[in-house]
């Protein structure tokens, strides 16, 4: 597999050049009903991402594959059990392979047009703008940490979010469309009571271990679905359904709502979605825009100036660098002296050359920010980010008062070979 | 620094959950208005800043051993805290045991912790004394002070307060060095456990004074 340093995804790269052989997708696209333009198009430049690539996911990922998209983007920690095979479409030959991994062979194979990143690792280890580029974001986890963060991601980037899941006791299947234009809308924190943020404070325990290098080493602990294969299988059908509604515009709007089918009735309910006003969560959705000039170049006055703020009065306004941190000072690790930093650096590696012994500066936690007050990079405004440590910044969040801007590179290259 | 002399007000009905009901003093006033002045962030992130600020405020107007050196809400909350407590110290890591009676302590409380879990090293640094002998006190980079394993979401900022002083006196420690989920320093841990005797360093309450000058 290449590796695609922009993110933290691997390419997996095409056996071999797609087969003159190879099913084109039209051969068995139905013309659906109402629809206004063709589909073949939308599905061509169709990108999607699926967190989470068991039961309920992996089928997700091969209905995609089905569909031939542009691109697919893949995350899972884990990598499939014995018990894997009870309800996952898998074989013996997966057990002991990575999920993402995996899955992103199958779906490869089955759609040489598609181009496959995966990432073996918890979606909260990816760069900020990692979904960024995804046109839709398919949630199919076991945890609700992950529910948060994938939740509050789609949310600042404005995509949308279909999180599939079921309930093997009542025989339910459940679809949620979080729409995502807007900031004001849901996110599925917004659904937790009491119970679920509890639940969620025990999943997560820290070692640290971690301190040290300011990494968080941490034990998720989940409950497997119980459930049978064929009711994973049928919320993954499901959450295809409204995505193929959602990108077509077929039928009513699925924005906001939650599709329910329940094994025991029968019975199918369609409900909004709302927002908790009392949901912890950030509900502030980014507007995008290209930086000024090529990254290494770039300013922090210039950023501020492109996202219309006021550079003569900072208040309220922040900025963060991809998953770096602004530390102000830091101590040598071996003659303790402290010094000046005043740079990004990445959590828990050395932020300068000591000045005094040559060996590694470290940043001090209290004086470490993520994102940092612009009042306190004033004096650093008109300096480029690669003179800051940030050489490499693949997304700038610069937020004001009023409104928050993702400063990005304009978008990749296209994928491989179009029909 | 001088500790207020002046008398304690009396703790509301309801205890520590009553710190709203605290009228706060002039100088923490002043205080808070400033740090609110230059709030950053979304209105539900400010409004929360200021409640948890304003706790914290009250909370050291009731403990006379808590002060409330600078505050920063610009974007994660930020306190300069003056806690008058029993500190294990050890300079050097190999030094006479001493029994400090003070730590400055560096509170962050990000945006993130209300709806996610963060390690327990993620809010306290020791900033001073250097030198502190504890299980749970790392020593490079900062003297982090971890508050355990497994701390809930949302948890509140004189919560926080409140568990620092408990593992500082050592009435709640991790000591099994085995055990990595609390243990930032293994040696003193080890060592900790054959000195019991000395544990914990003080008994007295958050809020009692025993131990302080009068």
């Amino acid at each position: 597999m290449s590796l695609s340093y922009e993110t933290n995804f691997q390419v997996i790269a095409p056996a071999a050049p797609a087969p003159s052989e190879a099913a084109e997708r039209n051969a068995r696209l139905p013309h659906f009903l109402g629809l206004r333009a063709a589909a073949g198009p939308v599905l061509n430049t169709l990108r999607a991402a699926v967190v989470g690539t068991g039961s309920v996911g992996r089928n997700v990922a091969l209905h995609l594959a089905r569909l031939h998209p542009a691109e697919l983007y893949l995350v899972d920690r884990g990598c499939f059990k014995a018990e894997s095979l009870l309800t996952q479409p898998t074989g013996p030959e997966d057990v002991g392979q990575p999920k993402a991994s995996s899955t992103g062979r199958f779906c490869q194979a089955i759609s040489p047009y598609t181009r496959v990143h995966v990432y073996d690792g918890g979606v909260e280890r990816l760069l900020p703008t990692a979904l960024a580029d995804a046109d839709v974001v398919f949630l199919a986890t076991d945890n609700l940490s992950a529910e948060v963060e994938v939740g509050q991601r789609c949310l600042n980037l404005r995509r949308p979010l279909l999180h599939a899941s079921v309930h093997g006791e009542t025989l339910v299947a459940q679809v949620r469309c979080f729409e995502n234009t807007e900031g004001a809308g849901p996110c599925p924190a917004c659904g937790f009571g009491s119970a679920e943020w509890a639940a969620l404070s025990q999943e997560t325990t820290f070692s640290c271990e971690g301190s040290a290098t300011g990494s968080t080493a941490a034990t998720v602990a989940t409950q497997p679905t119980l459930s049978v294969s064929f009711l994973c299988s049928l919320a993954a059908d499901l959450a295809l359904m409204q995505m193929l509604r959602l990108v077509l515009g077929l039928g009513k709007s699925v924005s906001d709502c939650m599709v329910q089918y329940c094994g025991y009735t029968h019975q199918v309910v369609v409900a909004p979605l709302k927002r908790n006003a009392a949901c912890p969560c950030d509900h502030v959705a980014w507007d995008t825009a290209a930086p000024p000039g090529s990254s290494p170049t770039w300013t922090l006055r210039e950023l501020l100036v492109a996202a219309k703020l006021d550079t003569a009065d900072l208040t309220g306004v922040s900025v963060a660098v991809d998953d770096l941190v602004f530390t102000e000072s830091g101590q040598c690790r071996t003659c303790g002296t402290p010094q000046s930093v005043q740079r990004f650096v990445r959590q828990g590696h050395p932020a300068a050359t000591c000045a005094i012994c040559g060996d590694a500066v470290i940043g001090a936690p209290f004086f470490t920010h993520r994102p940092v007050p612009a009042a306190l990079v004033a004096g650093l405004l008109d300096h480029p980010l690669h003179a800051l440590g940030a050489e490499h910044a693949q997304g700038v969040v610069v937020r004001g008062p009023k409104h928050t801007v993702l400063f990005r590179p304009v978008a990749h290259a296209a994928s491989c070979t179009r029909r | 620094m001088v500790l207020s002399s002046a008398p304690l007000p009396s703790i509301p009905p309801g205890g520590l959950a009553a710190l709203p009901a605290v009228q706060l003093n002039e100088r923490h006033e002043a205080l808070l208005q400033a740090a609110l002045a230059e709030a950053g962030g979304p209105l539900p992130w400010r409004i929360r800043k200021k409640a948890e600020a304003r706790d914290l405020l009250a909370l050291s107007q009731l403990a006379r051993r808590l002060v409330v050196q600078q505050l920063d809400l610009r974007e994660t909350l930020r306190a300069l805290l003056f806690l008058n407590v029993s500190i294990p110290l050890r300079p050097g890591g190999h030094g006479e045991f001493l029994v400090g009676n003070y730590a400055v302590l560096g509170l962050s409380y990000p945006q993130e912790a209300l709806c996610k879990q963060l390690p327990g090293f993620a809010f306290l640094e020791i900033l001073a004394p250097e030198g502190v002998w504890h299980a749970n006190v790392g020593t490079f980079p900062g003297q982090r002070l971890c508050l355990g394993a497994q701390l809930p979401a949302g948890i509140r900022v004189k919560e926080l307060v409140l568990m620092a002083y408990g593992a500082l006196t050592m009435q709640t420690v991790q000591i099994d060095e085995w055990d990595s989920a609390g243990v930032l320093n293994a040696e003193a841990a080890l060592w900790w456990q054959q000195n019991t005797a000395r544990l914990p360093l003080s008994r007295v309450p958050f809020l009692g004074t025993e131990d302080l000058e009068p």
